[in-house]
């Protein structure tokens, strides 16, 4: 290709029209005072990014879930990219009007785990805009002071804008460690104490949720293919949408990987073949049946007999306080459980989805009586 | 008769083993129960006062007294000295795991 040829007074007029100009720059930086050295004449070559776009609704919802993963996974491959070349990963936010604290939690952990692999990396982040608040009309950003709360500016070393405080953003609690920490599961539902919740029960299905992460989620006698940077579990408590919500989430092989390795084969057909005489509403199948099959799980393979009967642990809160229930999403499975309102009689239902969310997230909610109305 | 509170211990009890978090079922077991059990007296143990206990911390504190060849009579003396005014029911599950993990020792 020919070179086009720039005469020498016009590239000397160029380039003085750039100096002027930076010198302009620098001048209001001093205070006035036109002063600059001749390491900062020089032009840098613009970095480019690579944009992800967040849609409109994070959630793991059966409708917006595959939508959620893709845009999960496509910050994961941006990061990839990113990593190999001079590139900056921009994540925009500016079409999400609602996250649900699954999603909140999920985003956090995948995105952890990639920003751990590829420190080299650099991000910007289009903040989401404000949307009119339920109960006051006006418009608030809540995705924004909830993105900030949970942490996901940090993560990035984004500058987060200051905000005017939400009074339910700010009761959210937000931890995470790679070993079992029961002051950090105690310091969450202190924070709670108020609402008028099972706060033993409570415990017990989050401390065992948080030992089955750290003893079974990233276990080195399960193949895996990718190798795990972060072997955290990530915790959640707060109130969202007038429910008070606990999540416990990792990034580890999931429940219907791990459990052909810590339950003998025997055990699970036996409890598949109960299921199937159980009339237990539909009949699960795929992960959400292996999701299934763990929460009922109380004994395990002889050799190690005393282990893994934390399955029941996770009900145990849904069973001792009224309207509790139970999600459990793990990989591609969706598990929820809840008693009937009249009767004490289990409500499982679950699914599978198209995509896998490679992990586990546990999540207990209660939906709140209107005298506790957090306001935002 | 010796009595050993669980909140003297922790107000958070942890996990079951040591390598996964502080204040687990086997740092109970062997940094309090087994010294008190080693000096001869009866024990009683007051499961109140504390935030809660995950199923593995119970079965690991007081079923793992077997897997540490504690004799039997001792770790059912302890069976039958455990007090909850919190949640009674805490009683009686960790007998359950108890005599689960005398039933396998035996086989």
């Amino acid at each position: 290709m020919k070179k086009i040829y720039t005469p020498r007074s016009v590239q000397l007029n160029r380039w003085y029209r750039r100096l002027s100009s930076k010198r302009l720059r620098q001048a209001i930086v001093n205070g006035g005072k036109i002063r600059i050295g001749r390491k900062k004449l020089k032009f840098s070559k613009k970095v480019k990014f690579i944009p992800v776009i967040a849609p409109y609704n994070l959630s793991l919802g059966k409708k917006n879930h595959y939508e959620c993963v893709a845009f999960i996974n496509k910050i994961q491959s941006s990061i990839r990219i990113a990593a190999n070349s001079n590139n900056e990963v921009c994540i925009c936010f500016r079409n999400t009007k609602y996250i649900s604290a699954p999603a909140g939690i999920y985003l956090l952990s995948s995105v952890e785990e990639y920003v751990r692999r590829y420190p080299s990396v650099s991000y910007q982040v289009r903040f989401p805009p404000s949307i009119p608040d339920k109960h006051t009309r006006y418009k608030a950003p809540v995705v924004h002071a909830a993105l900030s709360r949970i942490g996901f500016y940090s993560l990035l070393s984004v500058r987060d804008v200051k905000l005017k405080s939400f009074p339910h953003v700010d009761t959210w609690h937000v931890a995470s460690s790679t070993i079992v920490k029961g002051n950090l599961v105690g310091e969450a539902l202190e924070k709670l104490q108020n609402l008028g919740i099972n706060q033993k029960a409570l415990y017990r299905s989050g401390i065992e949720a948080m030992n089955n992460a750290i003893e079974h989620a990233y276990s080195p006698d399960i193949p895996n293919l990718n190798n795990f940077v972060t072997k955290k579990w990530w915790l959640f408590a707060g109130v969202l949408d007038n429910k008070l919500i606990f999540l416990i989430s990792d990034k580890g092989h999931g429940i219907p990987n791990t459990i052909p390795y810590t339950q003998s084969t025997d055990l699970i057909k036996e409890i598949k073949d109960k299921l199937k005489n159980a009339l237990l509403g539909e009949t699960l199948v795929g992960d959400a049946e292996a999701i299934h099959i763990a929460t009922l799980i109380k004994e395990t393979r002889t050799a190690l007999g005393h282990r893994g009967k934390g399955g029941p642990d996770l009900r145990k809160f849904v069973e001792s306080q009224k309207d509790a229930s139970l999600q459990i999403y793990s990989n591609t499975g969706t598990y929820l459980y809840s008693l009937t309102k009249k009767g004490k009689k289990p409500v499982p239902i679950g699914y599978n989805n198209k995509s896998s969310i490679n992990g586990t997230i546990i999540g207990w909610e209660v939906p709140l009586p209107d005298e506790m109305l957090v306001k935002g | 008769m010796k009595i050993l509170r669980v909140s003297d211990f922790t107000k958070f009890p942890g996990p079951r083993h040591k390598k996964f978090g502080d204040f687990s079922g086997e740092e109970f077991r062997d940094t309090v129960l087994i010294p008190a059990l080693d000096e001869g007296e009866e024990v009683k143990v007051c499961l109140d006062d504390v935030m809660g206990y995950g199923s593995s911390f119970l079965e690991e504190a007081f079923a793992g007294l077997i897997r540490k060849n504690i004799p039997i009579d001792k770790v059912r003396m302890i069976a039958n000295n455990l007090e909850s005014k919190d949640d009674p029911c805490l009683v009686s599950e960790i007998r359950g795991y108890i005599e689960d993990e005398i039933k396998r020792a035996k086989n």
